[in-house]
């Protein structure tokens, strides 16, 4: 067993993973235990509006990647339609390095469930379908318990908690296609269809799900909605940073002595996150990270102007991996927060391999729609591949710039964007080592010993034994 | 129906409910059949687009789109270990390696006695216990979602779980 305060900044109180250090924090008896269904209760007897207006001033922003005010979303929902409307969870959680839902999933699932019922009457859906990820197993196996025991309770069904408005909820498992995490594909593979992303406008809020107005979250952001109910607005404010309301699941992994799923307030400075996970492993130097996900440009530890006070001399700048952790201040130091799933390189890591792997998974998981995406990924991984088995030229890495300038906002969906921007921050902020591979006409790099965690407690295995 | 049991058709029968078009069962209706039947041949997807009522090419396209439905046989043993970055950096190309030289095959290919097929997965949510691996038994009879993790791997972890698999 852990420590949960092992797991958070001192003296932070962790509210959305503080059940995972609960034996059966996951069950609706756990969950009722600490005050569960209650913001749900109150929700119950606002407006819709209400509901809404409280988010809005919550400054909650979509965890799932982009950011966006989860209000101002539950706001472009028309209030009147003549068909169905839907809340959609995404639970479909693949972006390399982010791993936060899965907890959610299997250790809180009725903090989610609250939040889910929460949003439906925001919006004014009676149904929501949970899209999870296939290939999950336990969280699968726990979210379907926590629905099966919230029809019992009386939280789903006819009359939610007895207030008269009906709220239905479907688990729907996913088959396996990273592409399902963008919402209007994982829109079509919920219809039965495969996972191609679908041209904007319509969007989702007008016509979505079944082609009624519907409402697409994240499983952490939902999550949070209970806690702007049964904290208040205020507090949910003093969680996070200016603009961005509450706390945050920082998922870290790579080269850092403590991998794990961290609890911080937005707004948190990255190289005191770092010293909160162990610092870099082994006393070596820090080489870079990606803060938010593997779709998310590096940040390297040298100074950046665009995060020091304006008229700062160059010599009192922060390091770019100094950034604030929210979506404004990370996107200021040259990247973007992403999904929160930060992997840290250090100094004996090759950035080209890195980058390979990067490229062969968007290769790989390029729907295959759109001419600059379905090609660019493919030539991007090959000519990786040349460069890190030593037989690169100079016109490769001119043929690597110019294939992601053919790639970036060309197509539906941001997949090309994906791999495109690593390729670009990559390439200028390690082009040292680039050359290095093709003057040398090797890699330099040594392979990686196999070395887990010690840290069984984040294991499905060690959820499962508990419970 | 060509293949599909009496039992599997009922499921399939009963997820409708839940959807308002009967295309939206697609995805549940094929886990059910792989279920029953370990992979998803011409045959079955026929007998899904039957109980949906919708053309096969629909069902088709659905199996040759998604990676956890298989097309062909595979082994009663599916195990997938994630390559991608998370766990790269911390020895997933010799956690591989190593899987492969145990089992005496190479990635997508399954052992001569039926008892595993060994593939690669990208990213599979568990980049904080790297390296790890999925495991999953197609044919086994049961409801979906019976699958695992296999987290934190050394080299000997992995090799008593492969051996493990009866």
């Amino acid at each position: 067993m852990t420590n949960a305060a092992d797991w958070a900044p001192k003296g932070f109180e962790q509210t959305l993973s503080k059940r995972w250090f609960v034996s059966d924090g996951w069950t609706y008896a756990g969950y009722v235990r600490d005050g569960g269904y209650e913001a749900l209760r109150k929700c119950l007897g606002m407006q819709p509006d209400e509901i809404i207006d409280q988010v809005k001033k919550s400054n909650l922003r979509g965890r799932g990647g982009a950011g966006f005010p989860t209000g101002m979303k539950w706001g472009f929902v028309p209030k009147e339609s003549k068909v169905p409307k839907y809340l959609v969870i995404n639970a479909d959680e693949s972006e390399p390095g982010t791993y936060k839902d899965r907890y959610i999933l299997s250790r809180d699932p009725h903090l989610l469930l609250e939040g889910c019922a929460i949003g439906a009457k925001a919006i004014g859906a009676n149904k929501i379908y949970i899209y999870i990820r296939g290939e999950f197993g336990l969280p699968y196996r726990r979210i379907q318990h926590a629905v099966k025991e919230a029809y019992e309770k009386g939280i789903f069904g006819d009359s939610s908690m007895g207030s008269g408005y009906r709220i239905d909820c479907v688990v729907h498992r996913g088959a396996g296609a990273y592409i399902c995490g963008e919402e209007t594909a994982l829109l079509e593979s919920l219809e039965g269809k495969i996972g191609r992303p679908r041209l904007k406008p319509p969007f989702p809020a007008v016509k979505g799900a079944f082609a009624g107005p519907t409402s697409v979250n994240n499983v952490e952001t939902i999550a949070c909605v209970p806690l702007i109910f049964s904290r208040g607005v205020d507090w949910f404010l003093k969680q996070g940073s200016p603009g961005n309301g509450g706390p945050k699941l920082m998922c870290v992994s790579g080269h850092v002595e403590r991998p794990g799923i961290y609890e911080i307030p937005n707004g948190y400075p990255a190289n005191k996150f770092l010293e909160l996970c162990g610092g870099v492993w082994k006393g070596r130097k820090l080489k870079g990270i990606q803060p938010g996900g593997s779709s998310t440009p590096v940040l390297k530890p040298q100074p950046c102007k665009a995060l020091a006070p304006e008229g700062a001399p160059e010599h009192a700048w922060p390091l770019e991996t100094d950034t604030p952790l929210d979506f404004d201040n990370v996107k200021k130091a040259g990247s973007m927060f992403g999904s929160a799933g930060m992997m840290v390189f250090d100094e004996n890591t090759c950035m080209v391999r890195s980058l390979l792997t990067l490229a062969n998974f968007y290769a790989h998981e390029s729907c295959g729609q759109c001419t600059p995406c379905r090609e660019g990924t493919g030539w991007v991984a090959k000519i990786l591949y040349k460069l890190e088995h030593g037989e690169g030229t100079d016109a490769d890495i001119a043929k690597l710039m110019s294939a992601t300038d053919y790639m970036m906002g060309m197509t539906i969906c941001v997949l090309a964007d994906s791999i495109a921007m690593p390729v670009k921050s990559f390439f200028d902020k390690y082009r040292d080592e680039f050359m290095d591979h093709v003057r040398n006409k090797k890699c330099s790099f040594g392979d990686y010993a196999v070395e887990p965690t010690p840290y069984n407690f984040w294991e499905d295995a060690t959820a499962e034994r508990a419970s | 129906m060509r293949v599909l049991s009496k039992d599997t058709v009922d499921a399939i029968e009963s997820l409708k409910k839940r959807y308002p078009t009967t295309l939206a069962c697609t995805l549940p209706a094929l886990h059910l059949a792989q279920k029953q039947l370990g992979f998803l041949s011409e045959d079955a997807e026929h007998d899904v687009a039957e109980v949906l009522d919708v053309p096969p090419a629909r069902v088709h396209e659905v199996v040759t789109f998604y990676t956890m439905f298989h097309d062909h046989k595979v082994g009663r043993h599916v195990v997938k270990i994630c390559r991608n970055l998370a766990c790269q950096l911390r020895g997933a190309d010799k956690v591989i390696a190593h899987a492969e030289k145990v089992l005496g095959i190479k990635c997508g290919e399954t052992t001569a006695d039926g008892r595993v097929t060994l593939e690669h997965e990208e990213c599979l949510a568990a980049c904080g216990t790297a390296p790890m691996l999925w495991h999953g038994m197609p044919g086994d009879g049961g409801s979906p979602g019976n699958e695992t993790f296999v987290e934190n791997l050394t080299e000997e972890k992995l090799e008593k779980f492969l051996r493990g698999l009866s």
